[in-house]
């Protein structure tokens, strides 16, 4: 899971408000420097709303968007798939976790057998 | 012709024999990060080899030497006599085989490299809008408001660790250790190399050291990182931690394999020597010399052979 720059920032606002926004209120509520166009913000959130990010409702000829999740929910999804995916060969981030692959728990054991079994031979005399 | 055979002996030497030999590196009570370096050393000989082979027979490094050494003088003698009349058609293959397999592994690692990036890029942008608070110890930790006792750090130039604030049950040496873990792994660079490792597996599976080198390279630096933050805030706290945060997980994300996992991190924690800072300078070195050794030894051997087997011709 995660969003481009305008995402998390289109994402920011809506999850600061309590109601339902238009296109034109997310763009007066982004940072002033931002100039925008209408239908850059327009295309972000229906991008949002294609990875379920947004929930969208009819408003006349347009639509008013909100979060689909709260920022609690969303960041205790975020991690639960972070950690769902431990050992995974494609992602890269790095856990404090007691999880790995089948893989990975085979090759600790077995090092730390060979070990046991070499310290458990006789010493010659 | 003779480097390139040299070069292309030692790749395969590597790629098919050297798991046999790495995976006796790690054993509990030695630094892991001198297992580490000799997988990660390992797997950069065999593109450097692989790399070198097709390249010395493109560039013909003995054509551009006035006095020719012995085996290579020979060869040129004997080639030029017309006893070698496979010899093009053996130097076309070598660049074949290489070249296609250095292909493979561009085309892979840079796809793989490209959405590390983006991901990541990503994940970290949605993390700092959901983050709530930011702490600074050796770097930047943001909070997420969550009862799990996890924490995970993202690689790049400006790492970042993630923690859940479940982690605050712990307390504080624990929760400094799970900390100090992750920062490991960042000052490490060791998404980097789990990342190139994870790519070279995807591109060569058939090849042991590229297949067997991944997990090992994940097991590793996992030990390396526990072994870094046992040094600065104790055994005992990072053992605490480990076993709190496998208590608290999801009994659905834990499974047999992972009290095994558990297991055997904790004995290879224990068995880190209090203080080994003497014996470390030397650990990365002769983890590269051990694993340049068996490299060096086959050039040699096939050096030697092609001369044998010229002057007796």
């Amino acid at each position: 899971m995660g969003l481009g720059e305008l995402e998390s920032a289109i994402m920011d606002v809506l999850w600061q408000s309590d109601e339902a926004l238009r296109v034109r209120d997310v763009l007066a509520r982004l940072e002033p420097e931002r100039s925008l166009a209408y239908t850059t913000v327009m295309t972000v959130l229906d991008n949002l709303h294609t990875k379920d990010m947004v929930t969208r409702t009819r408003v006349g000829r347009g639509y008013s968007y909100r979060a689909t999740r709260s920022r609690e929910a969303t960041a205790a999804e975020l991690l639960r798939q972070v950690l769902r995916t431990s050992g995974d060969a494609e992602q890269v981030m790095l856990h404090f976790a007691s999880s790995a692959t089948e893989d990975e728990s085979r090759i600790l054991r077995r090092a730390a057998r060979r070990t046991a079994t070499r310290n458990r031979r006789p010493l010659p005399s | 012709m003779i480097v390139a055979t040299a070069l292309f002996a030692a790749a395969l030497v590597l790629g098919f024999a050297a798991p046999r030999w790495l995976s006796r590196l790690a054993v509990p009570g030695r630094d892991p990060r001198g297992a580490l370096t000799g997988w990660v050393a390992t797997q950069m000989l065999f593109v450097a080899a692989l790399v070198g082979g097709p390249l010395a027979v493109a560039t013909k490094p003995g054509l551009h030497v006035d006095r020719l050494p012995l085996p290579a003088s020979c060869v040129r003698a004997a080639r030029d006599e017309g006893l070698l009349p496979w010899l093009p058609y053996a130097e076309t293959v070598l660049w074949v085989v290489a070249g296609s397999v250095l292909v493979r592994i561009f085309l892979v690692v840079s796809r793989s490299y490209h959405r590390y990036r983006r991901e990541t890029a990503a994940h970290l942008n949605l993390i700092r809008v959901l983050g709530g608070v930011r702490t600074r110890g050796g770097g930047e930790v943001i909070w997420l408001r969550d009862t799990a006792c996890a924490a995970y750090s993202i690689g790049g130039r400006n790492g970042t660790v993630v923690a859940a604030e479940g982690l605050k049950t712990l307390d504080l040496q624990a929760r400094r250790a799970v900390i100090d873990h992750e920062y490991a792994h960042i000052r490490g660079r060791h998404h980097v190399l789990v990342a190139i490792s994870g790519a070279l597996r995807t591109a060569l599976p058939f090849v042991p050291l590229c297949r067997q080198g991944a997990p090992w390279i994940r097991v590793l630096v996992e030990l390396a990182a526990d072994r870094r933050a046992a040094q600065s805030s104790g055994h005992d706290a990072v053992r605490d931690a480990l076993l709190r945060c496998a208590q608290s997980s999801e009994p659905a994300a834990r499974d047999k394999s992972s009290d095994g996992y558990l297991d055997a991190r904790l004995r290879w924690l224990s068995s880190v020597g209090r203080s080994d800072r003497p014996r470390s300078a030397l650990t990365r070195p002769s983890a590269v010399a051990f694993s340049v050794f068996p490299a060096f030894l086959t050039a040699v051997s096939v050096i030697g052979i092609v001369t044998a087997s010229c002057l007796t011709v």
